[in-house]
C-alpha cells in the first residue's frame, strides 16, 4: 500500500477527536536538534469547516480488536485498514515540520493485538523521533487503556502531552456502547499519567475527550464529570466533540443532525468553569439539566439571576464584573485597572474591549443605564440576546480556544 | 498644535530623531511624513536629518521611563501598513515623556489607543505567519514566499531560527522584495530588486501531495462552514500556502 493511502486512511480515522490544541508546553530546541513546542499554540491551517490544523493527527493503525458501537474502527465495520511502520511516522512527521505544515504529531491508535503491542509501537515511534531525527517539537499521544503502567511512564517520558479518552460520560454508557473497555482501566490508566505527570515529564499535562450526543446523559451529568476531572483528577483540557454517526446500530440515537450547537454550549461552560470562576450547579441543575440551545450560558445565568443586575461598572469587584455578559476576563482587568484613573463611562467601556451590545442590558455607568430604565426587564433582555437557531449564522468563534 | 509638518527618513531612527527634536521644542507636530505628496501653503516642512546619537538618546530613554511594553509598541506599530503611524508614534511617546509608565493605561488619547491597536495588528500577522509559512525543499534549501499586509519579515525571523536551526532557510516578502537568508545560526536580510529568487522554487511533489491529501481528509464535510476558514485563515495568505493552492482562481 502507498504511503499516501495509508495517511488518507489513519488521517481520516483518526479525525473525529476534537483535539487541536497544542499549547501549554515550552520546549526549546536543542543543539543540533529539530524544532520546539512553541508556548501559545499555532495554527497551521484551517480545514474548510473551521478546525485549526496544528497537528499531525493520525492512527498508527484503524485495525481493532475492540468493538465500540460508535466507533467508525470497531472489528465488525468493513472499512479499509491500513498501519504505518514507526519509521514511515517519523519521516512524514520530520518532514511536515521542516515545511512548517503543522507544529508536531499527535498519535493514537486502535488496538491491534494487544494493548501492551499496540503500546509499545507508540513507544518506538516517539523515541524514533526524539532520538534518531532529533526532533524536539510537540507529541501528544493517546495512551491505550489496559497496557502495563510501566510502558505508559516510557512513551509519558518523551511525550510533551500523554492523554486518554473517557470517550462516555457513564459508566451505563460506557457498558451500552464500549463493552470492551472498562471504566476502571480507563481511570487506571488516567491515574497513572496523574502520577507521572511532573515539570519534566509530560509538561503539557493530560487532557481527555468526550463525545457528546451518543447516549442519553444530560449536559448537567457531562459537566460534573468535567469539573471532576479538572478538580480532582488535575485534567489540563476537556473536550467535547459532538456525535457524527458513522454507524448503524440500534443502540445508537438515531440522529438527524450533528449536535454542534450543544458541543458550542459545552465548551462555552467549560470556559466559564475555568477562567470566570463558576461552578456547575451555577449554570445547570438537577431539574433544568440542559443548555438553552438559544442563549449563552453566561448570558443565561445572568437572566435566570436578573435581580442580581444591573451592576455598577466603577465599583463591581471583579468576579462581579466576571459574570457580566459582554465583559471577559481581559476587560474586566482593563475595567479594575483603567478605573483607578478615571470615572468609567460606556465609551470607555468600548475602548477596553468590552461589547457593549451584550453588556450594556446587565450594567451602570456612573448611575446611569444605558437604555431607559423601564426596558430593564428580564423578558425584554432575553428576547434581544437570543441567537437565531441556524448555527452557521452565528458567527461563532472558535470557542475562543486560542485566545487566551 | 501648528503647523509643523516632519519630513523623516523613513527609518525608526529617522522617526527617534523626529520626537527628540520635538521634545526639545517643545511642540507637536501636525504630520510625520516620509515624502511630500501634495504640498501646500499653510503647511510648514521641515526636513530633519536621521542623528544616530540622538535617536539613540530616545531608543535608551523609552524603557527607563515609560516601560518595555512602550518600545515594544512602538516597534511593531512602526511596521504597520498605515499612512498615519508616524504622527501617532510620535504623539504616543510625547505623551509617554509626560505620564511616565501609566501611559499604557490611558485610554482617552488617542494616539495611545492607535499605536497600542496598530501593535497589536502586527503582532497579530506575524503570530499568524508563524503557522502560515509554506516551505518548499530545494535541495535541502527550505524557500517560502509571503506577501503580508504589515513589514512583518524580521519579526519571524527568531522564530524559525530557534525551530529550524540546523536548515538552511529563505523567505522572500513578494511584496517588499526583501528576503531572510538563514544558514548556519546567521540570518541576512537582503533586498531582492534584482534577484530571481524563482529558481528556488521546486515541485517537491512528493511531500506537498500528502499534505494535501491529508488536509482533505482531515476535513469534516457534514461541518462545512467556510465563514468560519476564513475568518481565520483570510484569503489574501492562500496564494502561498500549499494546500490551498487549487482554491486560488
Ligand atoms: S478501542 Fe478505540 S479504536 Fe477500537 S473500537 Fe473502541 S474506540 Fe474504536
Amino acid at each position: 500500500m502507498e504511503l499516501k493511502d495509508k495517511l488518507e486512511i489513519l488521517s481520516d480515522a483518526a479525525k473525529y477527536d476534537a483535539s487541536c490544541s497544542s499549547s501549554g508546553s515550552n520546549r526549546n530546541n536543542k543543539q543540533g536538534g529539530i524544532g520546539n513546542a512553541h508556548y501559545s499554540g499555532i495554527c497551521h491551517s484551517f480545514t474548510s469547516d473551521g478546525r485549526c490544523v496544528s497537528l499531525l493527527k493520525i492512527l498508527l493503525t484503524n485495525s481493532c480488536i475492540y468493538d465500540c458501537k460508535y466507533c467508525i474502527n470497531r472489528k465488525s465495520n468493513d472499512v479499509k485498514r491500513a498501519m504505518f511502520t514507526p519509521e514511515e511516522i517519523a519521516n512524514i512527521t520530520i518532514n511536515f515540520y521542516r515545511r512548517n505544515y503543522i507544529e508536531g504529531l499527535f498519535l493514537s491508535s486502535a488496538i491491534i493485538k494487544s494493548p501492551n503491542y499496540t503500546m509499545e509501537l507508540l513507544y518506538q515511534t516517539l523515541y524514533l523521533l526524539r532520538t534518531k531525527y532529533k526532533f524536539n517539537g510537540y507529541i501528544h499521544v493517546k495512551a491505550i487503556p489496559g497496557s502495563d503502567e510501566n510502558l505508559i511512564k516510557k512513551v509519558g517520558a518523551l511525550a510533551d502531552r500523554i492523554s486518554t479518552n473517557v470517550e462516555l460520560p457513564s459508566n451505563e454508557s460506557l457498558k451500552l456502547l464500549a463493552p470492551d473497555k472498562k471504566e476502571d482501566k480507563i481511570k487506571n490508566t488516567m491515574s497513572t499519567i496523574k502520577s507521572i505527570r511532573s515539570k519534566s515529564i509530560v509538561p503539557a499535562g493530560q487532557t481527555t475527550q468526550l463525545i457528546i450526543g451518543a447516549t442519553k446523559d444530560s449536559d448537567y451529568s457531562i459537566m460534573k464529570l468535567s469539573e471532576n476531572l479538572y478538580n480532582d483528577s488535575k485534567l489540563k483540557r476537556v473536550y467535547y466533540s459532538a456525535y457524527v454517526p458513522v454507524n448503524k446500530d440500534n443502540v445508537l440515537p438515531m440522529i438527524k443532525e450533528v449536535p454542534l450547537k450543544r458541543e458550542n454550549r459545552l465548551y462555552q461552560a467549560d470556559w466559564l468553569l475555568r477562567y470566570y470562576n463558576f461552578k456547575v450547579d451555577d449554570i445547570l441543575t438537577q431539574e433544568s439539566p440542559n443548555f438553552n440551545l438559544l442563549l449563552d450560558p453566561k448570558a443565561d445565568y445572568a437572566l435566570k439571576h436578573i435581580n442580581l443586575y444591573p451592576v455598577e461598572v466603577n465599583t463591581a469587584s471583579y468576579n462581579t464584573l466576571l459574570k457580566v455578559p459582554g465583559i471577559g476576563v481581559t476587560s474586566a482587568k482593563r475595567i479594575i485597572s483603567s478605573r483607578r484613573f478615571t470615572k468609567i463611562n460606556f465609551d470607555i467601556l468600548k475602548k477596553l474591549g468590552v461589547v457593549l451590545k451584550r453588556a450594556k442590558y446587565f450594567i451602570t455607568c456612573d448611575g446611569k443605564y444605558y437604555a431607559s430604565s423601564s426596558l430593564f426587564n428580564k423578558s425584554y433582555i432575553q428576547k434581544l440576546l437570543e441567537e437565531p437557531k441556524d448555527i452557521k449564522k452565528v458567527s461563532y468563534k472558535q470557542l475562543n480556544l486560542f485566545e487566551e | 498644535m501648528n503647523n509643523k509638518v516632519y519630513i523623516y527618513d523613513g527609518t525608526i531612527e529617522g522617526l527617534f530623531t523626529v520626537v527628540y527634536k520635538c521634545m526639545v521644542e517643545k511642540t507637536i507636530p501636525l504630520n510625520v511624513i516620509k515624502d511630500i505628496y501634495k504640498p501646500s501653503l499653510f503647511e510648514e516642512y521641515i526636513n530633519v536629518d536621521t542623528d544616530y546619537d540622538l535617536s539613540n538618546k530616545i531608543f535608551k530613554s523609552i524603557p527607563k521611563r515609560m516601560g518595555d511594553l512602550t518600545l515594544y509598541n512602538v516597534y511593531n506599530a512602526f511596521l504597520v501598513n498605515k499612512n498615519d503611524k508616524e504622527i501617532n508614534i510620535v504623539n504616543y511617546l510625547i505623551n509617554g515623556y509626560k505620564y511616565g509608565k501609566n501611559i499604557n493605561r490611558i485610554k482617552d488619547i488617542d494616539s495611545v489607543i492607535k499605536v497600542q491597536k496598530y501593535s497589536n495588528m502586527v503582532r497579530r500577522e506575524a503570530h499568524k505567519l508563524k503557522g502560515f509559512v509554506r516551505f518548499e525543499d530545494f535541495n535541502n534549501i527550505l524557500y517560502s514566499k509571503l506577501s503580508p499586509e504589515h513589514d512583518v519579515l524580521e519579526l519571524l525571523v527568531p522564530h524559525f531560527k530557534n525551530r529550524l536551526s540546523n536548515e538552511t532557510w529563505i523567505i522572500e516578502d513578494i511584496k517588499r522584495k526583501k528576503a531572510v537568508f538563514y544558514k548556519n545560526n546567521e540570518y541576512k536580510l537582503i533586498s531582492t530588486i534584482n534577484l530571481n529568487l524563482d529558481r528556488f522554487k521546486s515541485n517537491d511533489k512528493e511531500y506537498k501531495d500528502l499534505w494535501k491529501s491529508f488536509i482533505k481528509s482531515v476535513t469534516i464535510n457534514e461541518r462545512k462552514n467556510l465563514r468560519c476558514q476564513m475568518n481565520f485563515m483570510p484569503k489574501k495568505y492562500w496564494k502561498y500556502m500549499t494546500e490551498m493552492e487549487d482554491n486560488n482562481e
